[in-house]
């Protein structure tokens, strides 16, 4: 090939021009053609946030990566699903096993009296970002709810919480399915279907405090329709007050499934899901903000369990619900330390896609976010110091 | 995109016709039970953090409906509405596995047990059903049909490479990416040879028993072809078929100064001389 001959919809010279150009232009980065010279690119500079302040504050007992680092309990049971729906006397089963598994506890009553008490007011952190195909199941937050009232918790001291309270409804989050259990969002319509009021405010700002916030240099101008997804432009994501003032404690309930390369389980959920104005991070910090947002009080000191929802998830198309993803997975983990349970999530998720061909290899950025949310201090990335307790129920 | 974006792109097409999905007459004692509207970046509302995907492949506006068919069951239809059919195509073809019902000549279409999707023109179209009865699955068939039929645009032509015979079993599983996002979810290996190139689009398949990957990579920046020949380890004046450095092993060929041809595969000859063929055929 020489710089003379004309080809398709830019001809060689053209080439050879705008390349030369752009060599000038990287060579002053000190990039050079193949077989020249070493290649010295350097990746982009990320933004920067204010992920290091989150370290300021003074870690208290309860502190994440809460009573277990680095132990993760898993229960498996092959009847998990029956009548395509999870099987809500087996998955009390395996929940049952997973929390003993955790704790040791000799009860399922005291197991849980380990986390929460009478007092608290708990709050049931789902995904309901899928709709009803790819939702936490409400199976499973049914059979968390009846377990912590087997421990003395009541009704009126358990909420069900997301940033979108309309889609908790839409995932199958109803009063009457869930009768005296406070459900609610950050994120809000009125009785019309309205964001705002009769002033033109969005009901998502009383619900955002702004005392709390994560801030990054990027951000991102949303439209009249974007907005009331977002509540807030700018460089501050406000975290939500039902974080920073309604609940004393946080059981994180995720569901298993995969975002590209890797996952969106207990740390994705507890970041996202917390905080405002999260349009703009998700292209050039996602990795940040998952282990970043979990680092500040608000959740590093009240999320105490985390419960991963694995009956039925997906390895490909996520964080959307596509079908032809999905797959039955049958299987529920559990862990204070969000890190060692969302290592051990990725690995489920990793082995499907590579059974499926999906991927032929891990990809070098899929434990990103594990790897920083380790360096916050929120838990174990390292697979050889995880204990996992597994149990294949039948 | 802004929404007086969305707005003024759908006008000057004129090509807005699936603002309603089951206009009059359409899927008889059915009821509409909810239909949702979202353009540019309103996307988020709907899908959240799956929207950047869309918003990278280029997106227009999306019509979701959900419906209730004469006998109880529920289907969820969305058209999306994309800025170029490759951009249809491309989402489309990341979204769709194990399609029962196989592509057509008419259509991109991928039929499941519990969703059926296709790519028609620029629009990208999907509905998913809870149960996977044989009512819900036609019922299915009979509202895409239309649907279809109502874009009156033509199915995205596939590059010539991929048109060869010898590559006709993998023509219902071609990738289209053209950003970070896509690869991650088409080509996840693929993600660090393509790292800090910002336009590309990029065709490709898998092999049949993990034999490798066959791509075609077009580049609309001279910086980004120069950049991945770098990694390569090849120059990008070489207009000769060449092996590139280091593994996996990839047989590199430019074939414009802006197109380049990879054929990563474990094959080793007589296995591999049919595809160093087709690798080498010019492009028309």
């Amino acid at each position: 090939m020489n710089c003379s001959s004309d080809h398709d919809h830019i001809n060689r010279r053209d080439f050879c021009r705008t390349a030369a150009a752009a060599g000038v232009a990287m060579s002053l980065f000190g990039i050079t053609q193949a077989g020249q010279t070493q290649q010295t690119e350097q990746p982009p500079k990320k933004p920067s946030t204010n992920g290091e302040q989150a370290l300021a504050y003074p870690r208290t007992g309860a502190s994440l990566p809460g009573k277990y680092p680095g132990r993760v309990a898993q229960a498996s049971h092959d009847k998990a699903i029956a009548n395509n729906a999870p099987d809500p006397a087996v998955v009390d089963a395996m929940l049952t096993r997973t929390m003993l598994g955790l704790t040791g506890a000799s009860s399922i009553k005291s197991a849980w009296q380990e986390f929460v008490t009478p007092e608290d007011i708990i709050g049931l952190k789902v995904n309901p970002v899928a709709g009803k195909l790819l939702s936490t199941s409400p199976e499973i937050v049914q059979v968390i709810i009846g377990q912590l009232e087997q421990s003395g918790i009541p009704r009126d001291h358990i909420v069900i919480w997301d940033r979108r309270e309309f889609e908790l409804g839409d995932a199958g989050f109803t009063e009457e399915r869930f009768p005296g259990i406070r459900i609610t969002g950050t994120e809000r319509k009125d009785a019309s279907g309205s964001f705002t009021d009769a002033e033109g405010k969005l009901y998502g700002e009383a619900m955002i405090d702004r005392d709390w916030y994560y801030w990054a240099d990027v951000e991102e101008h949303y439209d009249s329709e974007t907005l009331p997804y977002m509540i807030n432009e700018g460089k501050h994501s406000y975290f939500t007050r039902i974080v920073t003032q309604d609940v004393t404690k946080i059981i994180n309930i995720p569901i298993l499934k995969n975002a590209g390369a890797t996952v969106t389980l207990c740390l994705k959920n507890l970041a996202y899901g917390a905080i405002s104005n999260t349009g703009r991070l998700h292209k050039h910090l996602w990795a940040e903000t998952c282990a970043e947002v979990p680092a500040f009080p608000p959740l590093r000191d009240k999320v105490v369990l985390n419960i991963v929802d694995g009956i039925r998830g997906c390895y490909n198309g996520g964080p959307g619900a596509n079908p032809e993803f999905f797959t039955d997975y049958k299987t529920i983990l559990a862990g204070t330390d969000p890190v060692a349970v969302d290592q051990i999530g990725y690995d489920i998720v990793l082995k499907k896609r590579l059974e499926t061909r999906i991927q032929k290899e891990e990809s070098p950025r899929g434990r990103t976010f594990l790897t920083l949310a380790e360096k916050m201090g929120l838990g174990t990335a390292d697979k050889q110091k995880i204990t996992l307790d597994h149990a294949l129920l039948s | 995109m802004s929404i007086l974006a969305a707005v003024l792109f759908l006008l000057s097409s004129g090509q807005d016709s699936l603002a309603t999905l089951l206009p009059e007459g359409t899927c008889a004692g059915c009821t509409v039970l909810r239909t949702e509207r979202y353009a540019g970046s309103a996307l988020a509302g709907y899908i959240n953090g799956g929207a950047e995907l869309y918003k990278e492949y280029g997106f227009v506006s999306l019509t979701m409906e959900e419906v209730r068919l004469p006998g109880g069951e529920d289907l969820v239809v969305e058209a999306y509405r994309m800025r170029t059919p490759a951009a249809a195509y491309g989402i489309f073809s990341i979204s769709r596995s194990g399609c029962a019902t196989p592509d057509t000549a008419f259509t991109h279409f991928c039929g499941g047990t519990t969703q059926i999707q296709c790519a028609a023109g620029e629009w990208y179209m999907r509905i998913t059903n809870g149960t996977g009865s044989p009512v819900a699955r036609e019922s299915s068939l009979e509202l895409l049909r239309s649907l279809v039929s109502r874009t009156g645009q033509p199915r995205y032509p596939l590059p010539s490479l991929f048109a060869e015979p010898a590559l006709a079993a993998y023509a219902g599983e071609l990738v289209l990416m053209s950003g970070p996002l896509g690869v991650q979810n088409g080509l996840p290996d693929w993600e660090d040879l393509l790292d800090g190139a910002a336009e590309y689009t990029l065709h490709a398949v898998r092999l049949q028993g993990d034999q490798g990957i066959l791509a075609e990579l077009r580049f609309s920046r001279a910086q980004d072809a120069v950049g991945v020949a770098t990694k390569l380890g090849v120059d990008v004046n070489d207009e000769r078929l060449r092996v590139a450095v280091g593994a996996p092993k990839r047989h590199v060929l430019w074939t414009s100064p802006l197109t380049l041809r990879i054929l990563e595969t474990t094959l080793f000859p007589p296995d591999l001389d049919p595809y160093l063929e087709v690798l080498s055929r010019p492009r028309h």
